[in-house]
């Protein structure tokens, strides 16, 4: 993500100006619907990376991992994604009354909305996304300012309480991920189900993570920053995205396998949605994309290590990864695949602001957590 | 950019961060608080003579008399379950409770109940070892052996539950002049492909870790017959560098075989139930939920028969306190994961406000089986939750406790998913009460009998833990520091 950082923000700059003026010539032009589908396209694009970085920081304080502590301040930066994430989910509460049926007036007549009515209306829906916001902030505050503080203070404590707060964050981060999955994405098909729908996102999540995470690392590798992070670091990395683009594959196969053969109205309609209307091709990428290309790219030892090819695989994960979310959000649009200005400007303006912000956030706190009593270890890690 | 480019020489600015890094975490060890000092997995003084002694010796020991009577017992519960086995063969099916609609219960309960049982030897032994989890050395042998028992347990059920097992080769594809062919669409012969492959990839697994050792004990043995079979057994070994080689290599890629399967085997198993259109059958969490489930159920195993070993083996100090509050830590993450799985169940019935899925759940938690849905959640998602607590994960009493409630409970999981499903269809007319008989519990009780009677046969005639993967952790044999997991 961090390799197209420029040295002089200017041209970021520019990027998220000009990309905002399209914006908001597409509420203009191309109507709230498109607006608002690329609102939220973004939004969940954005959390679950930051979510995503905020549990691999919470899985090593959890299982007391030792390899993986020099590399830790970078999933903690990236983390901080959610800070301005926050505002965005908050507007982009103004989409529900457009593109969820289930949060529209005339949902009284359909019978399998009015059952759940109070469910999907704006209020309730609000007030669960405020609380996973607010969940998410203040998992941040712990995880990440504890760890910045730690830097200064040397406190062998904070390693303890983030030890201690691990495993209850695991069960904070279910319910959020679970929550953005079916509200944010599942919650425009209401009459839509699958209850594999949170671990898919799940997955995705950690996965787009785990991209971020190495292509930041290598990134700073090449300004000659981290450089005691090694080849075995790297080997780390590369294997767990390895390992978690077949567990993507597997639920992704499980939910698909499931429903295409029980055949259910209620549930085809998903699949129906994405299969046709030129939507099949997305469908067929997607595989390619987040399965065959990654499996295939990191299945030797030497590739799972070879910072060039992670590289490669962590850009084309990352763009898996917003395929995926393309591919989850869009066909409720009731039309094919769309790609034009509309869709660019709001890339330009998300992708500039997420790389200024990633730009600055690089400088917070030291490169590594000095403060961690165990960074000694985690430096002689060696396969 | 290269990779030697990228290590190159270390900036001025960088040095001095890393120079700021504590010099050892032993600086910090007076000062460390107490749960984040480094756990300890082998305790006093082991070398690797000391080593060999304490655990291949006991093969050719004469075992304590709890031995005898403990297999008195399973021996007595298998040859029940046996003569019931054949009884059903000479009798027929009819003489087990199943009725329609209830087509499928103890056979297929006790089906899924041990696959999952199989499930922590091989979590232990391939995806542990992938993670590095160095604690896996010392219980890696026994979780794999029980495994390869709980398969076998396993297997006895749907070649039981056919109706004429001497029919069940019609089972696998080949050609034949019967013109008949399995329908490769149906889950039911994913089965027979993911079971014997898992049974097969294990038994190699576990065979190949245990060839070093056997030749250990061929050449320590004394009695010619022993001497004789674990010749036989070693295959040859004879610990040069080009056998640790390949040893080490094969290792790894069986590892790597094994670890897909851990996913593959039980999901196989949950599409059995989640392809069909039956309501609270047909879900799509069912296979990652099946596999958590698995490894829940096959830890609870592995902590019971593992403090029993501990305790009468005299190898406490190779199976630490740590362990098992590790263990126990798995315990409670699967307990957590399956509550999350049965509120998603609960939660998505209502969401997609199906009659007849709500219907179903209902019928969970009330109804003639609600006390089933009860006994299942409680012991399954209530009790271990008691594992939050480290006395909790640390004494045998609770450890206990638990682990027999997530056996109890995974026992009734299944239970509720196949009999309540099934009791009530689509046509009212036809709903009936399912009540298993005398046979169906018979056999449960034997497979149960057959399960510890190898169990208790392997503690007798093979080393119960891995010495070489053990030596590999005392000081002095890794090249910088060994010790603790990195």
């Amino acid at each position: 993500m961090t390799d197209t950082n420029s040295k002089s923000p200017s041209l970021l700059i520019t990027a998220t100006v000009l990309g905002g003026l399209g914006v908001l010539l597409t509420y203009v032009k191309a109507g709230p619907e498109r607006f608002w589908i690329n609102w939220i396209f973004w939004f969940v694009l954005v959390f679950t990376v930051g979510i995503g970085s905020l549990f691999i920081v919470a899985l090593q304080h959890l299982v007391s991992a030792r390899w993986s502590i020099p590399i830790r301040r970078v999933p903690e930066r990236l983390a901080t994604l959610l800070l301005p994430v926050t505002p965005v989910a908050l507007i982009g509460l103004a989409a529900v009354p457009v593109l969820f049926p289930g949060a529209r007036p005339e949902a009284i007549h359909n019978k399998i909305l009015a059952g759940k009515a109070f469910w999907l209306s704006l209020p309730f829906f609000s007030v669960r996304t405020v609380l996973i916001l607010c969940l998410s902030l203040m998992a941040l505050a712990i995880l990440v300012r504890g760890s910045m503080r730690q830097d200064k203070s040397r406190d062998p404590q904070f390693s303890v309480r983030a030890k201690r707060f691990a495993p209850l964050f695991m069960v904070l981060f279910a319910f959020i991920v679970t929550l953005v999955a079916f509200d944010w994405i599942a919650g425009m098909v209401p009459e839509w189900y699958s209850d594999i729908f949170g671990v898919y996102l799940f997955v995705g999540s950690f996965l787009s993570a785990l991209a971020s995470t190495t292509l930041a690392v290598i990134y700073l590798k090449s300004q000659s920053r981290l450089t005691d992070v090694r080849r075995d670091h790297l080997y780390s990395l590369g294997t767990f995205t390895f390992a978690f683009t077949v567990f993507w594959s597997y639920i992704a196969f499980a939910q698909y396998m499931l429903m295409w053969y029980a055949n259910l109205p209620d549930e085809v309609n998903w699949y129906r949605d994405r299969l046709h209307g030129g939507w099949h091709v997305v469908t067929v990428s997607l595989a390619i994309a987040h399965f065959i290309i990654p499996f295939f790219a990191l299945s030797t030892r030497d590739a799972k290590s070879n910072p060039k090819r992670l590289l490669k695989v962590g850009l084309a994960m990352l763009g898996a990864h917003m395929l995926d979310m393309y591919w989850l959000i869009f066909p409720v649009l009731g039309i094919g695949p769309v790609f034009s200005w509309p869709e660019v400007s709001f890339a330009l303006m998300f992708l500039g602001g997420c790389f200024l912000w990633i730009r600055k956030a690089l400088t917070w706190g030291e490169d590594m957590p000095i403060g961690d009593p165990f960074l000694r270890e985690g430096l002689e890690f060696h396969l | 950019m290269s990779d030697s480019a990228l290590v190159g020489i270390l900036p001025e600015k960088v040095r001095k961060d890393t120079k700021k890094a504590p010099a050892s975490e032993s600086a910090f060890v007076g000062g460390l608080p107490e749960s984040l000092r480094p756990p300890s997995l082998i305790e006093g003084k082991v070398t690797p003579g000391s080593l060999d002694d304490q655990v291949l010796a006991f093969p050719g020991k004469r075992p304590p008399r709890a031995w005898f009577i403990a297999i008195a017992i399973t021996t007595t519960l298998l040859l029940l379950g046996a003569s019931m086995f054949c009884y059903t063969i000479y009798k027929g099916i009819g003489v087990w409770g199943n009725t329609s609609p209830v087509f499928w219960a103890f056979d297929i309960i006790n089906f899924v109940f041990w696959v999952g049982i199989g499930h922590a030897g091989t979590l232990i032994s391939a995806i542990l070892f992938m993670f590095r989890m160095r604690w896996r050395n010392a219980i890696a042998r026994f979780a794999e052996a029980m495994t390869i028992f709980a398969v076998i347990c396993a297997g006895i059920f749907p070649a039981l539950h056919t109706g004429r097992p001497w029919l069940d080769f019609f089972l696998f594809p080949y050609p034949n002049q019967r013109a008949l062919w399995p329908n490769f669409r149906s889950p039911l012969l994913w089965d027979v492909f993911a079971i014997s492959t898992y049974f097969s990839v294990s038994l190699m697994f576990w065979y190949l870790g245990l060839v070093p050792d056997i030749a250990s004990m061929r050449d320590r043995t004394k009695s010619k017959l022993r001497k004789t079979i674990y010749t036989i057994l070693a295959v040859g070994w004879r610990g040069a560098a080009s056998h640790w080689r390949h040893y080490e290599k094969a290792y790894l890629l069986l590892a790597g075989l094994a670890t897909g399967l851990v996913l593959s085997v039980h999901s196989v198993v949950s599409f059995d139930f989640a392809t069909s259109i039956v309501p609270a059958w047909h879900m799509t969490i069912f296979p990652p939920y099946f596999v958590a489930g698995a490894i829940f159920a096959g830890f609870a195993m592995v902590v019971i028969v593992l403090v029993v070993v501990r305790e009468t083996m005299q190898i406490k100090n190779l199976i630490t306190d740590y362990h098992l509050d590790v263990m126990n830590k798995v315990i409670l993450a699967m307990s957590c994961l399956m509550g999350y799985s049965y509120f998603m169940e609960g939660a998505t019935a209502w969401y997609s406000q199906n009659e007849y899925i709500i219907h179903a759940f209902k019928n969970i938690i009330s109804g003639t089986y609600g006390w089933a849905g009860w006994l299942t959640i409680s012991c399954n998602i209530l009790i271990p939750q008691l594992l939050w607590f480290k006395k909790c994960r640390t004494s045998y009493f609770w450890m206990i406790l638990v682990s027999i409630a997530v056996t109890i409970g995974m026992w009734f999981e299944r239970f509720v998913i196949i009999v309540i499903s099934l009791h009530q269809d689509y046509l009212p007319s036809s709903w009936r009460i399912y009540r298993p008989t005398l046979v169906d519990f018979s056999i449960l009780l034997g497979s149960f009998g057959l399960f510890f009677t190898l169990v208790l046969l392997f503690a007798r005639v093979l080393p119960v833990i891995a010495t070489s993967e053990v030596k590999s952790m005392l000081p002095g044999a890794q090249p910088k520091r060994g010790g603790h997991h990195e």
